[in-house]
């Protein structure tokens, strides 16, 4: 008979005990697998929301407004936009061109001064962009909209709006620093509600045609970024070289700088980094589930020590009783871990469908990351966690089964 | 910014002050403690005097000023121009007039601060807070234009002694805050003993740190008037920064617009 065949017949012979030993490495699995499926939907959550509001695939802007930036630099931007967004657009590696003004104002109100965030867009472009009605709550873009007299057009995020009180309809009057750090103001109407994934934009931003923020601010026909899209094909240091070497001709390319987002240092770095952290943590899980199955073979060399003699005595070597024994802890990890691994697919499933709201928790943490996030299961990390889970129980097992060969066999059978 | 302090020629008691609007509120204590005439005092004055004085002549009924304000940062210099209009104690109004400002006024009323922007429907109305608010990216903030009360109404001021400033002789005072609301809780400002300029001025938060320095750079007798003419003004709080305040025309006792200092006006 089969040693393979001995062992999973062993395995089933105290189902209770054996049950244990695949619950522990089930667990580890399962939370490993939730674990990871989680690390990789805030990474495509972060990716899209970095893509769609902060850096693009592909990012220009001038080389210095990064190390400026808490100083809202507006002088520190990209001229010539409407140039230079149609010479970009018109590349193979480009499949969007998003210009975009950001900058900071205020809104006074009785004795408070309440800060905010405004965002100028093309609206034409930012269509081709992203699909802005995916996030419009209520009411109708700005493009969309004619207010009376001067009033200036503008959708607001949610959190924003209740915090300064607006309904769509309502005024609001900004107060912002001018590109030559002068001070303007101007009327905008709210024409809808805005629900940006990011708590933090939701809180603080408002967007309004992108010409009517260059009036606001005084800065003609410049921006402070121009965010792309790639084709599908292109990888971003593929368009950003490209994009470089367009903007190359440019009267002022040498203050402009050119990145891939993968270069841009954002919070996706930093959950990167967390991912690896939490490779150290599923080892630890795994090994803390290995614990069961150790104890559970110490206790069956020990149990089965007349038998190991019985098996010695009729001439099997110490290593086909290793192989005996170690064929058994690998059953059990394998089933835990297959076990865990399929449990965790069946946890995982309804939070990647509806998802897993933490907006509460967050608030407006300024971290590019959204409120609700939705796990994503990827063949690789289940494989790996299948792989990584059976492994690591099989090590932490090995030196309990070099045990079996202490047994001797006239000592097994006497039953001392 | 500076104070800016225009005396007469003694005339009787026909002795007046005006200040520009902003020296109005930042500096009007400080400045306008020691209106006086050149060679009118043999001994030291007892600040009670000093301040009679000061009160008796420190408003103009009416004033026309003409500006330029140049803040320096991090980032290079930004020029503005204006024309000030003041009347009496009360009321100021500002007009820019450099390109990117024109059209945008502020207007200070006797208890409050509105700004008009061309682009803006609505008038902002600043309070609270909201007053320090930096006027155009200067060191100079809105909370400096605030205030209508009286120097003694406002502030202990005690005559520290006498000082040089730039070789000039000056007194030099200490003001001490009797109310929590005001800009400054403490000022040490030196003012020149016969001309009865401020030379210059610290300003102390209410922990005792120095919040901001002024200096006078240049004193002009303009119409029997002594006036700071050139001023700088640096925000210890602010790093990389300062700001020269520059008076080029003045025009007192001018014919104002009427209503010029209504809301109504504001936004025409």
């Amino acid at each position: 008979m089969k040693l393979i065949t001995v062992a999973w017949r062993n395995v089933g012979r105290n189902r209770r005990r054996t049950a244990l030993s695949l619950g522990a490495i089930a667990v580890a699995a399962l939370s490993i697998v939730f674990l990871f499926a989680y690390i990789a939907g805030m990474k495509a959550d972060i990716v899209s929301n970095l893509i769609n509001y902060y850096t693009g695939e592909v990012r220009l802007r001038h080389k210095d407004f990064e190390a400026f930036e808490r100083f809202n630099p507006l002088h520190l931007r990209v001229q010539d936009a409407a140039e230079t967004v149609q010479a970009l657009s018109a590349l193979d590696e480009v499949s969007a061109v998003s210009p975009r003004l950001s900058f900071p104002g205020a809104i006074f109100r009785d004795e408070q001064t309440l800060g905010l965030q405004g965002l100028g867009l093309d609206f034409d472009r930012e269509r081709a962009y992203q699909d802005l009605s995916a996030i419009l709550l209520s009411g109708t873009l700005p493009d969309e909209a004619t207010p009376e007299g001067r009033r200036i057009p503008a959708a607001v995020g949610r959190a924003l709006a209740d915090r300064l009180d607006l309904e769509i309809g309502d005024d609001f009057t900004v107060l912002a620093t001018t590109m030559s750090r002068g001070n303007n103001a101007m009327t905008f109407e709210v024409t809808g509600l805005l629900e940006f994934p990011v708590g933090s934009l939701n809180g603080t931003t408002f967007i309004a045609p992108l010409q009517d923020i260059q009036r606001l601010v005084r800065m003609d026909d410049a921006v402070t970024d121009i965010l792309i899209k790639s084709t599908p094909g292109y990888t971003p240091e593929e368009t950003a070289i490209a994009v470089a070497a367009a903007t190359a001709r440019l009267p002022a390319a040498k203050d402009l700088i050119t990145e891939p987002w993968t270069e841009i240092d954002t919070a996706y770095s930093m959950v990167s980094i967390a991912e690896t952290v939490y490779g150290f943590v599923a080892l630890f899980f795994f090994v803390l589930g290995s614990t069961v199955i150790i104890n559970t073979i110490v206790m069956t060399i020990f149990e089965r020590k007349q038998e190991i003699g019985t098996l010695a005595a009729m001439g099997m070597a110490p290593r086909e009783l290793q192989r005996l024994f170690f064929y058994e802890a690998g059953i059990m990890s394998f089933l835990g871990s297959a076990l865990g691994v399929l449990a965790g697919m069946a946890v995982v499933y309804p939070f990647s469908v509806y998802g897993l709201d933490l907006r509460a928790a967050m608030g407006d943490i300024d971290f590019q990351m959204s409120g609700i996030i939705y796990p994503q299961i990827t063949l690789g990390s289940t494989v790996l966690v299948l792989v990584y889970s059976t492994v690591v129980a099989l090590v932490a097992a090995y030196p309990a089964v070099r045990k079996v060969t202490k047994v001797e066999p006239v000592e097994a059978l006497r039953g001392t | 910014m500076k104070p800016i302090i225009f005396y007469t020629e003694p005339q009787g008691s026909a002795m007046r002050r005006v200040l520009t609007p902003v020296v109005l509120t930042l500096f009007a204590i400080g400045v306008t403690l020691f209106p006086g005439t050149v060679g009118a005092q043999t001994a030291t004055p007892t600040v009670a005097e000093i301040i009679a004085r000061w009160e008796k002549n420190t408003i103009f009924d009416t004033a026309r000023m003409e500006a330029e304000m140049v803040v320096h940062d991090r980032f290079g210099e930004k020029h503005t121009t204006m024309v000030i209009y003041s009347q009496g104690r009360e009321h100021t109004l500002i007009e820019y007039t450099s390109r990117e400002e024109r059209g945008q006024k502020v207007l200070r009323t006797a208890d409050e601060i509105y700004l008009y922007y061309p682009d803006a429907v609505e008038l902002i109305r600043l309070q609270g807070a909201a007053l320090r608010q930096s006027m155009l990216g200067s060191d100079i903030s809105y909370e400096d234009m605030s205030g209508n009360k009286t120097i003694l109404e406002t502030y202990d001021v005690t005559l520290l002694g006498e000082d040089q400033v730039d070789g000039r002789p000056t007194y030099q005072l200490e003001l001490t805050a009797r109310e929590r609301n005001v800009a400054y809780p403490r000022q040490i400002i030196w003012v020149d003993r016969e001309r009865y300029v401020m030379l210059k001025s610290d300003m102390y938060s209410l922990s005792g740190r120095k919040i901001k320095e002024l200096t006078v750079d240049r004193v002009q007798q303009i119409d029997g008037f002594w006036l700071g003419t050139e001023q700088t003004i640096n925000d210890t709080l602010k790093s990389n920064s300062f700001t020269e305040f520059t008076t080029t025309k003045v025009e007192i006792n001018a014919r104002l617009p009427r209503g010029i200092f209504s809301l109504e006006e504001l936004s025409w």
